[in-house]
């Protein structure tokens, strides 16, 4: 999109893993964000699954589960705890190796897994679900996986430490990465981004996009029902506009939004 | 008992899916081609009545495709039989279960092959070695026997070679040595010889000549080849279309060939080295002339008449004049076809 | 004209139904089945853990000196041999010492595996044309099946790390054993099968004795690509979580790592390359008497 100037729009861009060149082009007027967090309630970080929050309400935050590798032991080894990572070639992998050398995860009798791929992320986490095993690890929402599972966020009992930490040393390779310092996960930018020649075009499709703010929770309820309903996006959508006729009615001019309900 | 070792008895062979219900056709006169082109079926033997016997060289003689090999296969049962009986030494082989099948083969019947049938995996001696291996014999007492039978066939010192560095004839002495080595009372040799030079088939039937005067084997042997089967063959069985044409003596089978097929067959040999004194021996009365035993060949007979003054043989058997043969006599058998409907000229592939 | 211009598929909610069925009973299977499937590879979970801690406590010297001696004792040549222990040398010069013993006790086993359940296999194969008829198709999907497709359900069933790991990489290699098992047995010289019968040999006296001495060349050649293969399927093991030397591939692949990428590429092939040539000599070796002629 930033080299070709196709397609004209990303309609939810993270932007933490791509930051640099954006910035850039923005600054260069090629690319513009029409509207910044699409969605709202996102966000990366570490979970466990709701019966393990439930059996262990001492649990409260990362640190406290920390102490407590004996409670996710790892098959290999299991004496020590498991972290499943994030998958090996993702940029979360980075994150989430410096994360646990900040917290001296080693030290406190944990191994960071690396699953592998989604499949393997996905995979360890619903077996995890659907047998009742604690399990603890990195993942992303709004995704079906958390929604379906009601996965547990966990705050990580320390605030964010900065940006200088997060971007000039935790994001980075572990070699570039001398003295990572703990901190809570960096808040997850995401705007949908826009080509300069889309803007020019489109205003009203500018005003749509500016407007188009998913909540969390719908977005997460909606990635569910697909995945248990087996249906693709027309499906979804059409789902969607007729659940959530509140919402999307306040995106589209009061005309419009008779028009497409009408036409449902 | 017989002086049979093995009695073949009614066998029918016919390959195809409904093998059983055919024999009746063919016992009804179905032909070959007639049990193919409507049936579908193959004829491989029909109604074959054949007696071997012990202690002696059986050949067994036909064209390909005249079910000699088929025959020979089903004395150790490599091919089950449609319907017949094979009773060897009052044992009807087509009733026995698999264990004594395998028994029979192990200790009661070995066999050499057209193309040896060599294991190429293993030694000369291990390929001497095998038949006593399935037997489950002690291996030194299986390479002390091996080592013994492939010495008698002239193998000495090729023990470690394979087979494939061995020539023709020399492979097959492997093979001889093998089925020897298993102390078997009956051989079975498929074509053993054809697939060699004829120089070197020659020596081979020198070998089995040499080692049959010693042992009494009772050879069953297949050949195509109607010298070899003179040459080596106690009795000659010969085989048209999965039928038994005739069964005789060497001299039985060139003095008198049961039909066209046989006289053609005989036509080409060298009458003079298959036909003995004995068989033109006759009474006059008179015990002049050379001397001369009656088991010899009228060519060697004659080899010795020229060296001679003579042109009358006296036939001595066991040192007693039984007859006499003259030397026109000599010509008259070499020369002319003996048959019972001499002069055809049918031919056959 | 309806019917040719649309294809009559299945109603969408019958085939959600459909979906949703399957994915819900293989759910089902799992959450009732999976803990005894899990047990039942455990014994073959904590081989290969112990096998990978063995490697990895052994001391260097040691474990380059059983590569090169494995090597001669495989082909009888001191340039396979030093070129194995040559090889072992660099991947531990440049660090890639304890990923490589991960994927060598990986592969090792995996090997192992294929050719323990695929040499019966073929044999069966080759003795039943009805069986042969059953087993080629699965094999057919076996390589041709996409791996994701097996691999998030195996992962579901028995978690991420080694023994889906092993599996993985088994129903990718396994065939080649079993199909040219099957058709090495095949091959046979029917004189030489008829000889062995003839001399009463049983099913036992002729297979060991006969047929699979004759097919080694052919199982030998199995034996070879199951092992190509399952060291090209380390990379796809590593997806799901399994140690070795795919992990760093993986991580170059999406990061743009050129060197990491290539150098963890270049010690897969090295393993690939001792394990190929050590096998083949082993093979030939086996095979003396097919060098007919040259001492006579």
């Amino acid at each position: 999109m930033n080299e070709k100037g196709q397609p004209d729009v990303a309609a939810e861009l993270w932007i933490n893993a791509v930051r640099e060149p954006l910035n850039v082009a923005m600054a260069e007027g090629r690319l513009h964000s029409a509207v910044k967090g699409p969605i709202t309630d996102l966000g990366e970080g570490w979970w466990i699954p709701p019966f393990t929050a439930e059996k262990h309400p001492e649990l409260k935050t990362v640190l406290d589960i920390l102490d407590h590798p004996e409670l996710f032991p790892d098959k290999e080894d299991p004496s020590k705890g498991a972290f499943i990572g994030c998958p090996a070639g993702w940029g979360c992998q980075l994150s989430n190796i410096n994360l646990f050398r900040a917290f001296e995860m080693e030290k406190k009798g944990w191994v960071l897994i690396d699953p592998g791929s989604q499949a393997g992320l996905d995979g360890s986490m619903i077996k995890a679900n659907e047998r009742g095993d604690n399990w603890f690890g990195y993942y992303w929402a709004p995704t079906s996986m958390i929604g379906k599972y009601g996965m547990k966020l966990m705050p990580f009992g320390v605030p964010f430490a900065g940006s200088e930490n997060w971007d000039g040393c935790i994001a980075k390779a572990e070699q570039d990465c001398d003295d990572p310092k703990p901190s809570a996960w960096t808040a997850s930018e995401v705007h949908t981004v826009v080509t300069d020649r889309f803007k020019k075009k489109a205003s009203v499709a500018m005003d749509y996009l500016a407007k188009r703010v998913v909540p969390g929770s719908v977005m997460g309820a909606m990635l569910v029902f697909m995945e248990e309903e087996q249906s693709d996006g027309p499906d979804a959508a059409a789902e969607f506009m007729s659940r959530h006729e509140d919402l999307w009615m306040q995106w589209v001019p009061a005309d419009v939004a008779a028009a497409v309900k009408a036409s449902l | 008992m017989s002086d049979y070792k093995i009695e073949i008895k009614n066998l029918y062979k016919i390959f195809g899916p409904n093998d059983k219900s055919m024999v009746e056709l063919v016992a009804n006169g179905t032909g070959k081609q007639e049990l193919l082109d409507k049936y579908g079926h193959v004829l491989g033997l029909k109604n074959v009545n054949i007696g071997i016997l012990a202690n002696s060289v059986n050949v067994i003689m036909g064209l390909s495709g005249s079910g000699k090999s088929t025959l020979i296969r089903h004395i150790n049962r490599l091919i089950e039989p449609t319907v017949g009986e094979i009773i060897v030494d009052g044992e009807n082989v087509l009733g026995m279960n698999h264990e004594k099948i395998r028994d029979f083969r192990r200790f009661g019947a070995s066999m050499v092959f057209q193309k040896f049938g060599l294991m190429p995996h293993r030694t000369v001696l291990e390929n001497g070695m095998y038949g006593l291996n399935i037997q489950g014999m002690a291996s030194g007492e299986a390479e002390k026997q091996a080592k013994h039978w492939l010495n008698r066939v002239g193998l000495s010192g090729f023990e470690d070679r394979f087979p494939a560095q061995l020539s023709g004839g020399m492979q097959q002495r492997v093979g001889l040595a093998r089925a020897l080595a298993t102390d078997a009372d009956i051989l079975l040799m498929d074509e053993a010889f054809s697939a060699l030079d004829p120089l070197i088939r020659a020596d081979m039937q020198t070998i089995l000549l040499d080692l049959q005067a010693e042992l009494h084997k009772t050879i069953v042997f297949i050949t195509h080849d109607l010298d070899e089967a003179l040459r080596i063959g106690d009795d000659i069985a010969i085989l048209r279309d999965g039928e038994l044409i005739q069964k005789g003596t060497p001299q039985n089978i060139v003095l008198k060939p049961a039909d066209d097929y046989v006289a053609d067959f005989t036509k080409d040999v060298n009458r003079a080295r298959v036909l003995t004194l004995n068989t033109l021996s006759h009474e006059t009365g008179s015990k002049e002339g050379l001397r001369l035993d009656g088991d010899l060949s009228i060519e060697q007979a004659m080899q010795q008449m020229v060296n001679s003054e003579y042109n009358l043989v006296t036939v001595m058997n066991d040192g007693t004049p039984i007859g006499q043969v003259s030397l026109s006599d000599m010509v008259g058998a070499i020369s002319r076809p003996d048959a019972t409907n001499s002069g055809s000229t049918t031919t056959y592939r | 004209m309806g019917f040719f211009d649309k294809f009559p598929a299945m109603e969408r909610a019958d085939l959600r139904d459909l979906k949703k069925g399957i994915d819900s009973s293989f759910k089902e299977f799992s959450r009732s089945w999976g803990e005894s499937i899990e047990a039942f590879f455990d014994p073959l979970f904590y081989f290969l853990v112990n096998f990978e801690k063995l490697l990895l406590s052994t001391p260097w010297p040691i474990i380059i000196s059983i590569v090169a001696g494995l090597s001669y004792w495989g082909s009888r040549s001191w340039k396979l041999s030093a070129g194995a222990a040559i090889s072992f040398l660099f991947i531990g010069y440049l660090g890639m010492w304890d990923n490589t013993m991960s994927t060598v006790a990986l592969i090792s086993v995996a090997t192992f595996i294929c050719i323990a359940l695929g040499i019966p296999i073929g044999v069966a194969m080759s003795k039943s044309d009805r069986l042969q008829s059953t087993i080629t198709p699965v094999l057919d999907i076996m390589q041709t099946i996409p791996i994701f497709v097996y691999l998030l359900p195996v992962v579901m069933l028995l978690g991420i790390g080694k023994v889906p790991g092993l599996i993985a990489v088994c129903v990718y290699a396994m065939p080649p054993i079993v199909r040219l098992t099957n058709l090495g047995l095949r091959l046979v010289d029917k004189e030489i099968l008829e000889a062995a019968d003839a001399f009463g040999s049983n099913y036992r006296q002729r297979l060991f004795s006969v047929q699979l001495p004759l097919a080694l060349p052919n199982i030998f050649a199995g034996v070879n690509q199951t092992i190509m293969m399952a060291l090209a399927m380390v990379v796809i093991a590593s997806m799901i979580g399994v140690k070795g030397l795919g992990v760093p591939v993986l991580q170059s692949i999406q990061n743009q790592y050129l060197a990491l990428g290539m150098m963890n590429g270049l010690a897969i092939v090295a393993l690939a390359i001792i394990f190929d040539r050590v096998s083949q000599k082993y093979g030939k070796r086996l095979q003396r008497h097919r060098e007919g002629g040259s001492d006579v």
